[in-house]
């Protein structure tokens, strides 16, 4: 025997099934999508700090390579000093490679600029050194950049060694990019191709390489010229300047 | 019905289990990418920290032309960081000198760093006393009763102080019914009491001592000699702050060289009789040489020789006692060259001279001269900001070579 009332609740929570199908449905979607999209966004996150670990690395080890005696560091008739920069080979350096890497630390998949600054015992900077690449990749064609800096005595006499810090700008950029490209032709005096991604025009003008405003200098002169878009490149090495064939 | 139920349920764990799946493909995807980054971060501090050290100990002091390394060495061997390499040489202070260049290097506040020394070492201070037993010094040998008890408690409260009292002749206090002065009244465990008669004293042997018929219970000159050579009680400890004092109201062969005639005064005891010029003390030969000055000489000859500080505590020789008439005027007659006398001795040995108004100044000067050269020394060499509690500290630890082979570490830390 049935009662109206039992009947009356069965037929509610029967309508409360119709109802609650379809929006568990969506809910569920909604929730693997987001699953889905914190998967996706946890490994372009990891591919970042991939990335900054392998620049970070390079900026390592070209600081390295620029506290070393091959670059910077004070050699003497009996003594060999890395962390102290002699101040005669600074002064070199400024000069001489005020707007390019230089050879004892480059990086060809990185550009980069220094700043080698002394201070007095008051902290006031009383000196200043430059060196290396100072136009680099901006905006749209700057992937990244990261700065580190480290202590270092500064060698003027045996009986003068002053304190200092030498700054490093590392840049990753499609403008460094494609110069490593050409200028590890012309250093190695070989052939290398690569990958190239330009969101800007490139052009060569002598020994200089532009994308839009942004240029810098080339080790040896190429003949690039470039739309945007999506490129593989061989630069090959013929008597003191780079063909680029796309 | 069960199944209907269910359904929002299921949906809650189905969400449970997205959350769990998204924190662990995270953890798993980024893990080792955030692993590798700090790794390479890391490197890259340390190298700062190496670069630091290394650059900072091959820099030269400008005025000596010396390695800070070498300079470093020297003041941890010496237990302190003010380096003194001669005479005519400048001092050096090694924390300055580290500081600014590490503030140079690493900017302030973003550094700091410790050099212990390679043990610690408790300094005490040890002291010797010497004071003569003439009646004009009873009031004040009375106030100094008080001196024992007040280093018992300073020596409780954790103060490493002892002193030895050298009393000089024998005790006349009767005369101006005082106690008489005998050294069980200041016994205790830190404070010694020995009587001190030079003419038999067997130990102490000076050069140029005065001749026989001196006068021995005044002189404080031979007798802060005797005291420094013979030390405390316990013997001169090697770490310890020395000191001598002196308590006199009258030169060292006594201030009496005016008085050609005497009349007794009361039991034995004689005063002055006529002695009523002030002669400035002329009458007294105090020039160089003299026996007066020689006993000085004497006195400050062992001091130094004993790394002894010596502090003169002049008692009024002017009070009622050596007033006009009263047979002693002729000890206030020399105040000016005993002050002379007693700053002589005690300004070559780093100490001073305090002339008191009263006899109750006694104890109270001695306690301002133990606290004002209460050692406070060094155990290590801490500079730069406080470590902060929040920030990531990297450390580097750089060798210190120290005198005889030994060595210690300066620890650089960088945030």
């Amino acid at each position: 025997m049935r009662f109206k009332g039992e009947n009356r609740r069965f037929c509610s929570l029967k309508g409360q099934g119709i109802l609650t199908k379809p929006v568990m449905i969506v809910l569920f979607i909604v929730a693997t999508l987001v699953l889905i999209n914190s998967v996706f966004s946890a490994m372009s996150e990891s591919r970042l700090r991939e990335r900054e670990s392998m620049i970070r690395t390079a900026a390592s080890n070209s600081m390295l390579s620029l506290q070393s005696i091959d670059c910077l560091g004070y050699e003497g008739p009996a003594k060999r000093y890395t962390n102290v920069l002699d101040v005669s080979k600074l002064d070199n350096f400024n000069q001489q490679y005020a707007n390019i890497e230089p050879p004892c630390a480059r990086n060809f998949d990185y550009g980069w600029s220094a700043t080698v600054v002394e201070r007095d015992r008051l902290g006031n900077d009383v000196r200043r050194w430059m060196f290396g690449a100072p136009n680099s990749s901006k905006g749209q064609i700057l992937l990244q950049g990261v700065t580190i800096n480290s202590p270092v005595g500064l060698w003027y006499s045996e009986a003068d060694v002053r304190p200092g810090v030498v700054e490093v700008r590392f840049i990753e950029g499609e403008l460094e990019k494609l110069a490593g490209l050409v200028d590890r032709s012309c250093f190695y005096q070989s052939s290398n191709a690569e990958s190239i991604f330009l969101s800007r025009d490139a052009r060569t003008f002598g020994n200089l390489l532009c994308m839009d405003k942004d240029c810098r200098q080339l080790l040896c002169p190429a003949n690039i010229d470039l739309s945007k878009g999506d490129y593989y490149v061989v630069a090959n090495y013929r008597d003191g300047r780079v063909d680029i064939v796309k | 019905m069960k199944a209907q139920l269910s359904e929002p349920v299921g949906f809650v764990l189905f969400v449970v289990a997205i959350i769990i799946f998204m924190v662990l493909s995270r953890i798993f995807i980024l893990g080792n990418s955030v692993y590798t980054l700090s790794t390479t971060i890391d490197r890259n501090e340390n190298e700062r920290l190496k670069a630091a050290s290394n650059a900072l100990f091959l820099m030269k002091e400008e005025r000596t032309e010396l390695p800070l390394l070498d300079l470093l060495g020297r003041g941890v061997a010496d237990r302190t960081d003010i380096i003194v390499l001669g005479p005519d040489e400048p001092q050096i202070n090694i924390s300055e000198e580290l500081e600014w260049r590490l503030n140079a290097m690493f900017g302030k506040n973003n550094w700091h760093m410790k050099i212990p020394f390679p043990e610690r070492i408790e300094f005490s201070t040890q002291i010797v006393i010497v004071a003569d037993m003439s009646s004009s010094l009873c009031d004040d040998l009375n106030d100094m009763k008080k001196l024992p008890l007040i280093i018992e408690d300073m020596n409780k409260k954790g103060k490493k102080v002892s002193a030895t009292l050298y009393l000089l002749g024998q005790s006349s206090c009767f005369y101006y019914n005082y106690p008489e002065i005998v050294c069980s009244d200041f016994e205790t465990e830190h404070f010694k009491c020995r009587t001190l008669l030079l003419r038999d004293n067997q130990v102490c042997k000076f050069v140029g001592l005065p001749g026989a018929n001196w006068d021995t219970k005044e002189d404080w000159g031979n007798g802060i000699a005797c005291a420094a050579e013979t030390g405390p009680t316990d013997g001169w400890a090697e770490n310890s702050v020395r000191l001598g004092i002196i308590i006199t109201d009258e030169l060292s062969g006594g201030s009496e060289c005016s008085c050609s005639q005497w009349q007794e005064f009361v039991c034995g005891a004689f005063t002055c009789k006529g002695c009523v010029v002030d002669d400035a003390c002329k009458s007294c030969d105090v020039g160089i040489p003299s026996n007066q000055f020689q006993s000085v000489e004497n006195g400050l000859r062992a001091s130094t020789g004993n790394n002894m500080s010596v502090f003169g505590l002049l008692a009024n020789p002017c009070g009622d006692i050596t007033a006009p008439g009263t047979g002693f005027e002729f000890i206030c007659h020399c105040e000016d060259v005993l002050e002379n006398h007693l700053s002589y001795i005690a300004l070559n040995t780093s100490g001073s001279v305090f002339a008191l108004k009263n006899s109750s100044q006694v104890s109270s000067t001695i306690m301002d001269i133990i606290i004002r050269t209460e050692p406070h020394p060094m155990n290590e060499i801490d500079i730069g900001a406080p470590l902060p509690s929040r920030s990531r500290i990297r450390s580097h630890e750089t060798l210190v070579p120290v005198a005889a082979g030994n060595y210690t570490k300066a620890r650089l830390y960088s945030w």
